[in-house]
Order: structure tokens, then C-alpha cells, then sequence
């Protein structure tokens, strides 16, 4: 099977498992709509979200903060940040938010949003250089987690799973203002706890060691980490956000090195790795050498190089099978990244070789026809971005050595203080290579498109917004399940309106065109047949009492393909109990959903644990609710448990494979305590 | 590429087919309106006579103008209108000729229409179009006489809403002398932001595809600089146009992009007395 459809399908295979990121606690910066999410970003976040990976879990001092650093909360715009960076450097550090005020583009709700994840702190300013003292405030954390389906899964009964049913968690992290360091383990749920074949008890084990502002190093990682630069086209291990509602904050800032603490075992750095800063200039270098999942064809022993047909990214190894693919390949990764930075300039040369250990032969297909057949691979590129006055512009190139070349462009500009507009426009040959590419587009993969995007912000008077985008995009190639060249577009809009008694309520829609395979009865000729899809969504948040509050969400999708029509629609209630100062905080979801088939299906982001949050795709007919608990024991010690169950009314087995259950009910408990020290 | 090429063929063939074709209400519009994916039945200049007519109360100067309309970068496919309009004590008068095609296959037009302010926040136009078109494969030469009218109401002083029905007599079949025309309602407005940022929406209902939704943005940074880009759908364009107002000349270049097709370039000039 070829990489990129193995790829795919494994993601979606990932949905049973909830999704783990390590980050903030439950905590979703207010403005970033995770019920944005597209179907693409929900396949590619299974990983982490960088958007919760904030390396603070303290707020951040918004005098010092770096764009980077401001950007990560986000709730600011590019423009924002420019100006508040621009007011601190010309007025000196803010001495009270009240003054954000006065800063061009800071209007009541971004200031509400901010307040709870920003602070001032003018000691620091001072202290600055007290290193020793720094590392005797280190925060210290523990997580330990484990979740649980009650039902059996046929691969338990039969007894291919190797190990229990119980899903283990264990994390601990130790962090000050220089170092961040700490270790992250998992065991899936059917995983053994082995010391064979190389395994230390648990499946997945991931160590970091990252240290910052030492001197002339800016960044230094040693174990795991993650590498970003420039818009994400060259290089971006991490996963990212593409396209969503919030178009004008498509603009990426990288932050070249970070500390990877997340349970994806397979995509990471795993070496040493160093940023360098001198005035303007800064060099940063990484070196990365581990063993990744393969699909092992050719396991002859006498060939020291073994054959692959494709990447696993699943992270499983519960079957005989999964752990004979357990870490098989082995995959080094180096790249330097090069940059050059003013206030309002930046630019940035990259170039990344990744090569594995092995004879890579994957099958052929027609439409992968121009993708890589070879073990290695690497890119040249560069990236610019500038602002002056009203206009932020910026842009990638990159260029596979043995492939194509993909680049992007685009323009934000803030028209006035109510309109914000942004022009995309990106082209990525068929041909083009990059195992770490991570940039926006339609596929999930930066290859094979050309597309054109513009998108709006409009902000009035606090208590109305609209924003959406329009989308045009070609795919020059052929694509899975797509037998000749295409074209797409898609809309999506979205109005929110805040009522005066905080009742918020929100419309969204969506129309996209594509084209697809019409099922075809001989194998011969396939033709295309468009796509159509359309959904509207209503959300109302009514808060009832400042301890109390409502959410209430009905969504209805339309798809027509060929003759056929399907439908599909859910309908939901939270209700969410917090009190300042009571121990006990509470969530909970009663929620119906129905649709025709698996393609009219629903996505929904549910509140998970601590470091995780889970997205969900509905599908069929059937009733889910959820109830989460936290109870904090004392100022160091706290509890979470989570109970949901699924009940299917047109289903009598869950699931397919070694996933299936039988029956027509699915429930799971999760428990997680957290230590902090 | 010679598969694409021939994937392409098909769709201009069907596409620049001449019942298909000289339906399309956009084709006499300026690029100043392509610029903004066509969302201008509330936008006011001197196409308001391919555009609409109510537009012309709201011009107090001699203007003529030319525009220059190419489809696809295929030569054969070029459209010209010359327009003028003449402001009286009684309304203005707007007076204007197109030609589209080349020797074998060609449309024009010729319209007179008239404008009139009916209060301080209502104006209207009306319009009488003679549409022919000849085709030599078929050695015909049909043609029409095509009413229009609209409404222009000023709201506020930031927005303008504008109606407007093309063809009200609407005919269905077209034969070896008749031509017949679609009839197209569209209904929009144009709201602005500030002084320099103007924004268009529309909605086009052609009694014979699919509802067409336009929008646009024009930006002036100052008083002779106007940048502008427009979407529209059914089928899916996008557009940009650059344009330079000085003194008694305006001036706009655009560029309108076919997703299959590929681009439309189009430019404008008028000249105010």
C-alpha cells in the first residue's frame, strides 16, 4: 500500500484511541475554534496540537514575550502582535493591562481573552541573569493516566492483542524560565508490558532536554524535539493547522526548536540540536537519528537493508504482525536552518536530508506516479516574510533536489480597524518531495496543487464578527480515488454575535466541490463524478449563572455524489459547571446524531483529560453522553475521571477487524491524576 | 499537457457556444467591475449603462469610455463597448455599442437608456438593447429588442443598495431570426468600511443556471490608487484589477481567472468632461 493512503487510513483508524497532546490543561485559548477543524486537520492531530503545546503553562510575560511566544496564545492577530511589540519597544514595558487600551487593534474581547494567559512581571527584567535561583524554582509535574473500554474487542477474545485492555500514561516534566525537561511513556490499550525484543516494560518511551537563553545558544535540545521553520514548507515535524475559520491567523510563526513531549511515536527528532543567535543572525542545526514503524516486506536476513513498502504511523504494536514492523527502520534526519532578522524583516534559508535505512518499494499506483521512490530525500529552501505599515506579506520556496518545487505566497492586509483581508496563493508540483512538509492546502499532503484563497475578518463593535474564506483549488494530477486531473472549491462563513447578556451565538456554512471516482462496475474507466457538500451549523452558549452554563449545537450536512443524496445531522448539550474556589468542576454531554452513511458523518470536539482533548467523527444512527470530573484534592494533587458511552440503534458490532465489538454499546472510563511540585 | 489540453476542449466549446455565450449578462460590464467579480449592481460609474441603468442619475458629467473585454487569451474571443453618457436637467441619457467574435461568429449591441433621480435616496433607470448575432456556420442572423430596468437606494451614506431585472419578457426558444436572452435579476449592495475601503456583495438569479453569488473588495489607499479583488460563483472565478483615477481620467486594468479556462484580461478608460 502506498505510504500516503497507509497514511491516511491509519489516522482514521486513530479516532478509537483519543487523541493525546501534551499542553495546557484543558484550556482552549477562547478564539480558537477546535469545532473549526476540518477533517484534514482532524487526521493530521492525532499527533499533537501545537496550539495547546504551549511550552508555558504559566501565562507569559507580555513584556518580553516573543512574537513566537504571542502568537501560540492564539487570540492575537499578526497585526497585533506587530503593534503590541512595537508600543513595548517605543514606550517601554507596560506597567498595567489596562494600558493594551491604548495599542491599535486591542478592543475589549481581545483584552477579556488575553488577561487570563498573559501577566507583568518587571522583576524579571531585573532577574534576568540568576540562574542558579531559577533552577531552584523549577516546576516539577507528574501525570499518570489510565483509560479503559469496558466492552471486549474481538482482537482480546481472540487473543491476537498481546497485551491487557488497559491503556498506561506516565509523564513527568520539570521546567524553569531556562530548561524544560522531562519524559513521556505510553502503553496502548492490547500493547504488552514486555522486556523482549528491545522493549522496556512500557511501548513508548520519549525523554526531552531543552534549554534556552544560554548566552550566545538560544536553543539547545537534546533527545526528543521538533523542528519548524519558515510557513511550514520545508520543514515542520510538528503537526500543524490548515485551513480553518480563522483564515487571517494562517500565518505561522515558527519556532525552530521545541521540546517534544507528545505520545506520536513515530514523528519526532530524536539527536541533538542547537540555535545559535548573534545580533541579527541565527544558525540553527539538528541531527536526528532513530528507528521508526515500517511495513516490512522483505525480512530475508542475509540483506543487511531490509525492504519497506510504507511508513506506519499508527504507533500500535498490539498484534504478532504490528510489532514485527515495531520500530524496523531506521531514519536520520539532519538540516540546518539559516536566518536573518529585523523587526520587520525576516528571511530564512533551510535544508533537510532525510534518508532511511533500507530499500523502499512501494506499490505502484497511477496516481502516485510522480511521488518518491526512493530512501532519500532532500529539500533546499528559503523563506521570507516583512511588514510595512498596514501589510504583512510573506512566503516559502522549496525545492526537492531530485523533484519538483512548491512555494507559497501571500498578503494579510488590515484595511481598517474592522476589516482584515488576507490572498494566498500556492503551487505545489506532483512531483514534489518532502517527508516534513506541512504547510496549508487542500490535500493532506503538499503535493499535486495549486490553489487560490481569499479570506476576511470583520470585527464590529465587539459584539458582531464575521469572517470565512473562499477557496479555489486545481490538483493538476491524479489523486486517490480521484482517476483524473481535478478542480474544487469550497466557502466556509461563519458569523458570531455576542448578546448583552453574554449569550453568545454562532452560524456557520460550508459549501465545498470536488470531484470523486463514480463507482465503477468493471475496473476499467473510471469516471468523475463532482462532490457536493453543504452543512450549516448553529451554536448557542447561554451562560445561566457565572458557576453554570449551556452549550447547545445542532449540525446538519448535505452531500450529493452522482444520483445519490445523503444527509446526516447531530444535536447536542453541554453543561458545564465550574466554581472559583469549590474543588469539584464538572462537564458533561447528552448528545443524538444521525447520518446516512460514514461520508455524511460529523465531527465534534469533546473536552477530554489534561493534555489531550479528543475529536470524535459521529457516524450512523445512535445516542452518546459523556460526564468529566475534576476534583482537586489539594493545591498539588488532582483527579480527573471521565465515563462516555455510545449507543447505536441501527448497529449490532462496532467497528471492523480486531477493533470490533459486539453489540450495540461502546462505553470507556479514563482516569488521570496530576501532581505538581 | 496535450491531455489536459484536450479535457479543456470540450468545456470551451460549450462554454463560448453561442446560446450559452450571449447569455452571459457579464460579458459588456468594465473591469473595474470584473475587478470585483462582478458584484457592482450598486456600484456607480459610467458602465452603469451595461450595468445598471439607475446608475446614470448619479453622473453630472459628460463621460465616454471605452473597455476592452478578451476571454481566455483567445483572440477570436474579444469584446468592445463604447459608452456615453449625457446628463440633461431632466435625468441622464447613456448611449452605448459592443461587439463581441470575430468574422464568422459575432454579437452586438446597441442600447439607449435613461436615468433619474425619483427622490434624494431613490433613483431608477430604464434601458432598450438591439441584440444581433451571426453566425456563418449556420448562416444566420438573429436578433432582439431587450428591455431592463433598476433601482438604486441609498440607505446611509456608507451603503447602497441596487436592483436590478434584465429581460422581464422572457422568450425560451431562440430560432434562425430570434435570438433569446435569459432573464436576470440581481440584487446587492455596496457598503463602505471608510473612505478606502469599499465592499460589494451580490446575488444574480439568471432565469436558466444556477443562482450566481459575487463579492468583491476595492481598497484606495489614496485618492488615485484603487486596488480591488472580487470572487464569484457558478462558474468559480476570481478576480484583481488595478485602477488610477486622476483629474478627469480613470483608467483599470483586470484580470479575471477561469478555474479550467484560465485568465480573462480587460481594461477600462473614461473620460469625464
Amino acid at each position: 500500500m502506498n505510504s500516503k493512503i497507509s497514511f491516511q487510513i491509519v489516522f482514521f483508524l486513530f479516532f478509537a484511541k483519543s487523541i493525546i497532546v501534551s499542553g495546557q490543561e484543558n484550556e482552549i485559548p477562547n478564539n480558537f475554534d477546535l469545532m473549526d477543524l476540518k477533517e484534514k486537520d482532524v487526521e493530521q492531530s492525532a499527533g499533537q496540537f501545537r496550539a495547546m503545546d504551549r511550552d508555558n503553562l504559566t501565562p507569559i510575560n507580555i513584556n518580553n514575550a516573543s512574537r513566537q511566544e504571542l502568537s501560540s496564545l492564539n487570540l492575537l492577530s499578526p497585526f497585533q502582535i506587530t503593534n503590541l511589540i512595537n508600543h513595548v519597544t517605543k514606550n517601554g514595558p507596560i506597567i498595567h493591562l489596562a494600558e493594551l487600551q491604548t495599542i491599535s487593534g486591542f478592543n475589549a474581547t481581545t483584552i477579556k481573552a488575553l488577561i487570563p494567559h498573559v501577566r507583568i512581571d518587571q522583576n524579571e527584567l531585573i532577574n534576568v541573569h540568576n540562574f542558579k535561583k531559577q533552577l531552584l524554582t523549577s516546576e516539577h509535574l507528574i501525570i499518570t493516566r489510565v483509560d479503559k473500554i469496558l466492552q471486549e474487542k474481538k482482537g482480546f477474545i481472540n487473543n491476537d492483542f498481546q497485551g491487557d485492555r488497559n491503556r498506561y500514561y506516565f509523564k513527568y516534566q520539570l521546567k524553569n524560565k531556562y530548561i524544560v525537561a522531562g519524559v513521556t511513556s505510553e502503553k496502548d490499550a492490547g500493547e504488552q508490558l514486555s522486556f523482549k525484543n528491545g522493549q522496556k516494560g512500557l511501548d513508548y518511551y520519549s525523554a526531552h532536554l531543552f534549554a534556552k537563553d544560554l548566552g550566545l545558544i538560544k536553543q539547545l535540545a537534546i533527545g526528543d524535539y521538533k523542528v519548524e521553520v519558515g510557513q511550514g514548507l520545508n520543514m515542520w515535524s510538528d503537526f500543524s493547522l490548515g485551513k480553518s475559520t480563522d483564515i487571517i491567523q494562517i500565518k505561522k510563526n515558527a519556532r525552530k526548536l521545541s521540546p517534544y513531549k507528545s505520545t506520536n511515536e513515530n514523528r519526532f527528532l530524536r539527536g541533538v540540536a542547537s540555535t545559535v543567535e548573534f545580533k541579527s543572525i541565527s544558525l540553527t542545526s539538528f541531527y536526528s537519528r532513530k528507528k521508526i514503524d515500517a511495513n516490512i516486506i522483505d525480512t530475508d536476513t542475509t540483506d543487511s537493508e531490509p525492504s519497506y513498502s510504507s511508513y506506519s504511523a499508527s504507533g500500535l504494536h498490539r498484534t504478532i504482525n504490528e510489532l514485527e514492523n515495531r520500530k524496523t527502520l531506521s531514519e536520520t534526519i539532519w538540516g540546518s536552518y539559516f536566518a536573518f532578522d529585523k523587526r520587520t524583516f525576516h528571511i530564512g534559508a533551510t535544508y533537510v536530508n532525510t534518508a532511511y535505512r533500507g530499500n523502499y518499494e512501494r506499490s505502484i499506483s497511477k496516481y502516485g506516479g510522480f511521488q518518491l521512490n526512493t530512501n532519500k530525500n532532500s529539500v533546499l529552501g528559503f523563506d521570507i516574510d516583512f511588514s510595512y505599515k498596514n501589510i504583512i506579506a510573506f512566503g516559502e520556496f522549496s525545492k526537492s533536489i531530485d523533484g519538483g518545487i512548491a512555494y507559497l505566497a501571500s498578503t494579510l492586509i488590515n484595511l481598517n480597524k474592522q476589516l482584515t483581508m488576507i490572498v494566498l496563493y500556492r503551487n505545489y508540483q506532483r512531483n514534489y518531495h518532502n517527508h516534513f512538509s506541512n504547510s496549508i492546502g487542500e490535500n493532506s499532503n503538499n503535493i499535486n496543487e495549486k490553489g487560490f484563497l481569499i479570506g476576511f475578518e470583520s470585527q464590529f463593535r465587539n459584539k458582531f464578527s464575521i469572517k470565512g474564506y473562499y477557496d479555489v483549488f486545481n490538483f493538476p494530477w491524479l489523486k486517490y480515488q480521484v482517476s483524473a486531473p481535478s478542480f474544487g472549491n469550497e466557502i466556509i462563513l461563519k458569523v458570531n454575535y455576542r448578546f448583552k447578556n453574554k449569550l453568545q451565538a454562532q452560524i456557520k456554512l460550508l459549501m465545498k466541490n470536488k470531484f470523486k471516482d463514480l463507482a465503477s462496475e468493471n475496473n476499467s474507466i473510471r469516471n468523475l463524478s463532482p462532490i457536493y457538500s453543504r452543512s450549516i451549523r448553529f451554536h448557542i452558549v447561554v451562560p445561566i449563572s457565572p458557576t453554570l452554563s449551556f452549550k447547545s449545537r445542532a449540525e446538519y450536512k448535505l452531500q450529493k455524489f452522482g444520483n445519490d443524496t445523503h444527509d446526516g445531522f447531530i444535536l447536542y448539550e453541554d453543561l458545564v459547571y465550574r466554581k472559583l474556589g469549590s474543588p469539584i468542576s464538572i462537564t458533561a454531554r447528552y448528545m443524538l446524531f444521525g447520518t446516512d452513511n460514514y461520508d455524511t458523518r460529523i465531527y465534534t470536539y469533546e473536552n477530554d483529560l489534561p493534555y489531550s482533548f479528543a475529536i470524535t467523527s459521529n457516524q450512523y444512527t445512535g445516542s452518546k453522553y459523556y460526564l468529566l470530573i475534576k476534583y482537586r484534592i489539594n493545591r498539588k494533587l488532582s483527579t480527573w475521571v471521565k465515563y462516555s458511552a455510545i449507543n447505536y440503534t441501527d448497529k449490532d458490532e462496532i467497528s471492523s477487524g480486531l477493533d470490533q465489538i459486539n453489540g450495540n454499546r461502546k462505553s470507556e472510563i479514563k482516569v488521570l491524576v496530576k501532581y505538581t511540585f | 499537457m496535450q491531455l489536459r489540453h484536450l479535457i479543456f476542449i470540450p468545456a470551451i466549446i460549450f462554454f463560448v457556444s453561442n446560446e450559452t455565450y450571449s447569455q452571459d449578462f457579464n460579458l459588456f460590464q468594465s473591469s473595474r467591475s470584473s475587478a470585483i467579480g462582478n458584484a457592482s449592481v450598486a456600484l456607480i460609474d459610467l458602465w452603469c449603462i451595461n450595468n445598471n441603468q439607475a446608475g446614470l442619475a448619479l453622473i453630472n458629467h459628460k463621460t465616454i469610455g471605452l473597455t476592452v473585454n478578451n476571454k481566455f487569451l483567445i483572440s477570436k474571443l474579444n469584446n468592445t463597448s463604447l459608452g456615453i453618457a449625457l446628463p440633461t436637467n431632466s435625468g441622464t441619457f447613456g448611449f452605448s455599442a459592443s461587439f463581441f467574435g470575430y468574422s464568422l461568429y459575432n454579437e452586438n449591441k446597441f442600447s439607449v437608456g435613461f436615468g433619474k433621480k425619483l427622490s434624494k435616496k431613490i433613483s431608477s433607470g430604464i434601458q432598450l438593447n438591439y441584440f444581433s448575432a451571426h453566425s456563418a456556420s449556420e448562416n444566420s442572423r438573429r436578433m432582439t429588442l431587450v428591455g431592463e430596468a433598476g433601482f438604486l437606494f441609498r440607505i446611509s451614506n456608507k451603503l447602497i443598495i441596487g436592483t436590478h431585472l434584465f429581460n422581464p419578457t422572457y422568450n425560451s426558444k431562440s430560432n434562425n431570426t430570434k435570438l433569446a436572452l435569459p432573464t436576470v435579476l440581481r440584487i446587492g449592495f455596496n457598503y463602505n468600511f471608510s473612505e478606502k475601503v469599499f465592499s460589494y456583495l451580490e446575488v444574480e438569479k439568471n432565469i436558466e443556471s444556477k443562482n450566481r453569488f459575487k463579492s468583491g473588495l476595492t481598497y484606495q489607499p489614496n485618492n488615485v490608487i484603487r486596488l480591488s479583488a472580487g470572487i464569484s460563483t457558478n462558474p468559480t472565478l476570481i478576480a484583481f484589477g488595478f485602477g488610477i483615477a486622476k483629474e478627469h481620467l480613470q483608467f483599470d486594468i483586470s484580470f479575471m481567472q477561469h478555474q479550467v479556462l484560465g485568465t480573462s484580461p480587460q481594461f477600462s478608460m473614461q473620460y469625464e468632461f
